[in-house]
C-alpha cells in the first residue's frame, strides 16, 4: 500500500512537470495556430544550457538558470521569426507548418548530438537537492517541493498574464480571431513573438527540473513532446486545467503502471491511455477540446 | 450629455478642416478580379455616412480596403488629411479607424468585460484619446444594458444582436476618429435593427464619432444618416442626402 501511495505521489509530481510543458506548448498553439512540435527543442536546448553552465562550467546556479532561460526563449522566438513567419507570409497549410516544426526538432537534436555527443549528461545533485524527509507514507525530496513551488508559481503567473495584462488578453484575442484583433490595433506579428517567448520560457522550468533529477539526453525533448501531445488530447488545447489534468493523469498512469508492469512498459500504458481517450472522449476532458489549429 | 470634441483642436488648429476620411479613385479587388472601380467618398467631422448597394456590390471590399485588409490597386485613402493608403489594419486602427466586421466583431472565448478591457487597453497607446476611458465605458454600459448585466459571461454565449452591441462597444472603447460598421443589423429581428441603428446614431451625436455605415436596409438607414453613397457592381452611382435619395428611382441604383 505504501508503495502504491509513493508511486502515486511521484506520478503527480512528474505529472505537474508534464502539465507545465504541455501548457506552454498549448499557449503557443492556441494563439498562433501552429502545432509547435519544435517546443521539444526548446526543452532540450535549455536543459543542455543549464547542464553546461551549471555543471560543466561550474558557473553557479544563477548563471545556469539565466542561460537556460535565454536559450529557451531564443529558440522559441527564432523558430517563429525564421521558420513560421515566412511560412505565414506564403499562406502555407497546417501540414507544412507541422512538417517544418518536426524538422526543426530533429535537426536541432542532431545538432546537439554533434556538439555534445549521445552520452547522457547529468547534473550532480548538491547537498540541497539530496535532502529528503519522510512525511507519513511519503518520502518528500527537495525536487518534489521545487516542482510544486515552480508549477504553482508558473500557473498562477500565466493565469494572471492572460486575464490581467493587455498582452495576455491579446494572446487570447488573436487565438479567437486574428483578423478582428488586427482591426482593434493588435499587431499580429508582435503578438506571435510574445507568445512564443512566453510559452518557451515556461518550458525552461521543466527543462531545468528534469535536468537535476534525470539524465540530460538529446531525445528528452521528443519524449516529453509525445507526453505533451497526449496531455493536450486528453485535456484540450488552450485550457489550463486541461493541460494540468492531462499532465497529472499521464504522470500517474506512467508511475502506477510500474507497480505491476516492468518499467519498460510505462510508455506503452501511455499509448493505451491515448488510444482509450481518442476512442471514448475524442474531445478531451475539458471543453477546451482538441480543435484544428 | 457628453460634448463632442472640437475638430479644430485635433487638427492642430488649421482653418481648412480636412474631412475625417477622404477616399479617391479607389480601385480594389481580389487577384485579377476587380471589385471596386473608382470609388470616391468623404466622411466629414461628426458625420454619419451610409454606404449602400446590392449584395456583392463591393461594400465590404470598400471597408476592407479603407482599413487595409485589402490592398488597393489604385486610388488614395486619407485619414484627417494624412495618407493611410495600403497601411496594415493594425496601423490604421492605431491611427483612429475602428472597423466592426460583419458578424464576427467579438472574441467568443473572452468575457464581455475582457472584450471591452482589451479594446480599451490596446487603444490607450494612442495619444489623442479625447476622453477618460471610464467615461466611454460608462457610456457604452449605459447604452447597452445587457453588457452591464452579463459582464462576466463569455461573449460566445451571446445572441447575434447582443454580440453586435458588444462589438460596437469594443469599437467605441478604442475611441476611434472613424467607426466603420459592416452591416451591424445582419440577422437581427426588425426591432433589434432599430435598436442597433438608434445606438449608432446616438454614438454619432453624443460622442461626436464619425461613422461610415454599410447596410442593406435602405429605408431604415436613410432615417439615421446625414449623407448616402450607393455603389453598384463596384461603381459609384449615387451620392447625396437622404432627401435627395428619396427623389431617385431606386430600381436604377440597386
Ligand atoms: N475574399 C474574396 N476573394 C475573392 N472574391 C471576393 C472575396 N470577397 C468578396 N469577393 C467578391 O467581391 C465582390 C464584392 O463582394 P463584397 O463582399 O465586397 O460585397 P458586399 O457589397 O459587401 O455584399 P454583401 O451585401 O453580400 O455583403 C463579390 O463579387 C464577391 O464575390
Ligand atoms: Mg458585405
Amino acid at each position: 500500500m505504501d508503495l502504491l501511495l509513493s508511486l502515486a505521489k511521484n506520478g503527480v509530481i512528474i505529472g505537474l512537470l508534464y502539465g507545465l510543458f504541455a501548457y506552454g506548448m498549448s499557449l503557443i498553439i492556441a494563439t498562433s495556430g501552429v502545432l509547435h512540435f519544435a517546443h521539444g527543442l526548446t526543452l532540450v536546448g535549455s536543459a543542455y544550457s543549464f547542464w553546461f553552465f551549471f555543471q560543466e562550467k561550474e558557473l553557479g546556479v544563477f548563471v545556469g538558470v539565466l542561460a537556460a532561460l535565454a536559450v529557451g526563449g531564443l529558440i522559441g522566438v527564432l523558430v517563429e521569426l525564421v521558420i513560421y513567419r515566412p511560412l505565414r507570409r506564403i499562406h502555407a497549410t497546417d501540414m507544412v507548418f507541422l512538417v517544418a516544426s518536426l524538422s526543426v526538432l530533429t535537426l536541432g537534436q542532431a545538432a546537439i548530438v554533434f556538439i555534445f555527443g549521445t552520452d547522457p549528461k547529468s547534473v550532480r545533485p548538491n547537498e540541497f537537492l539530496r535532502w529528503s524527509a519522510d512525511v507519513g507514507p511519503f518520502n518528500i525530496r527537495t525536487w518534489d517541493l521545487l516542482i510544486l513551488g515552480a508549477s504553482a508559481l508558473a500557473f498562477a503567473a500565466l493565469y494572471l498574464l492572460q486575464r490581467r495584462t493587455a498582452v495576455g488578453l491579446s494572446f487570447r484575442a488573436v487565438g479567437d480571431n486574428p483578423q478582428r484583433a488586427e482591426t482593434l490595433g493588435i499587431k499580429l506579428q508582435h503578438t506571435y513573438v510574445w507568445v512564443f517567448l512566453a510559452g518557451s520560457l515556461v518550458a525552461v522550468l521543466p527543462a531545468m527540473l528534469l535536468a537535476v533529477q534525470n539524465p540530460v539526453t538529446p531525445s528528452m525533448g521528443f519524449d516529453l513532446l509525445v507526453k505533451a501531445v497526449i496531455a493536450l488530447v486528453i485535456g484540450g488545447i488552450g485550457s489550463m486545467p486541461g493541460a494540468l489534468l492531462g499532465g497529472i493523469l499521464i504522470g500517474l498512469v506512467e508511475s502506477l503502471a510500474t507497480y505491476k508492469l516492468p518499467t519498460e512498459w510505462a510508455e506503452f500504458t501511455l499509448y493505451a491511455l491515448l488510444f482509450i481517450f481518442v476512442i471514448v472522449r475524442p474531445n478531451g476532458l475539458t471543453k477546451g477540446a482538441l480543435r484544428t489549429a | 450629455m457628453l460634448s463632442a470634441g472640437t475638430p479644430e483642436a485635433r487638427n492642430g488648429g488649421t482653418a481648412t478642416a480636412e474631412p475625417v476620411l477622404r477616399v479617391d479613385g479607389l480601385t480594389a479587388g481580389y487577384g485579377k478580379h476587380v471589385v471596386l472601380d473608382g470609388v470616391a467618398l468623404v466622411v466629414g467631422e461628426g458625420e454619419l455616412v451610409a454606404l449602400l448597394g446590392h449584395n456583392g456590390a463591393g461594400k465590404t471590399t470598400a471597408l476592407r480596403s479603407i482599413v487595409g485588409q485589402v490592398r488597393p490597386k489604385a486610388g488614395s485613402i486619407h485619414l484627417d488629411g494624412a495618407a493611410v493608403t495600403g497601411m496594415s489594419p493594425a496601423v490604421t486602427a492605431k491611427r483612429g479607424m475602428s472597423m466592426v466586421p460583419q458578424g464576427q466583431g467579438v472574441f467568443p472565448s473572452m468575457t464581455v468585460e475582457e472584450n471591452l478591457r482589451l479594446a480599451a487597453a490596446v487603444a490607450t497607446r494612442r495619444s489623442s484619446n479625447p476622453r477618460p476611458q471610464d467615461e466611454v465605458r460608462a457610456f457604452v454600459l449605459d447604452m447597452f444594458g445587457i453588457l452591464k448585466r452579463r459582464h462576466k459571461d463569455k461573449a460566445g454565449s451571446f445572441s447575434g444582436g447582443q454580440r453586435q452591441m458588444l462589438a460596437i462597444g469594443m469599437a467605441l472603447m478604442t475611441q476611434p476618429r472613424l467607426m466603420l460598421l459592416d452591416e451591424p443589423s445582419t440577422g437581427l429581428a426588425p426591432v433589434l435593427v432599430d435598436e442597433v441603428l438608434a445606438a449608432v446614431r446616438k454614438v454619432n451625436q453624443e460622442l461626436g464619432t464619425s461613422v461610415l455605415l454599410v447596410e442593406q436596409d435602405t429605408k431604415r438607414v436613410l432615417a439615421v444618416s446625414d449623407r448616402v453613397y450607393v455603389i453598384k457592381l463596384g461603381v459609384p452611382v449615387f451620392d447625396g442626402t437622404p432627401a435627395e435619395m428619396h427623389q431617385q428611382d431606386w430600381s436604377q441604383l440597386f
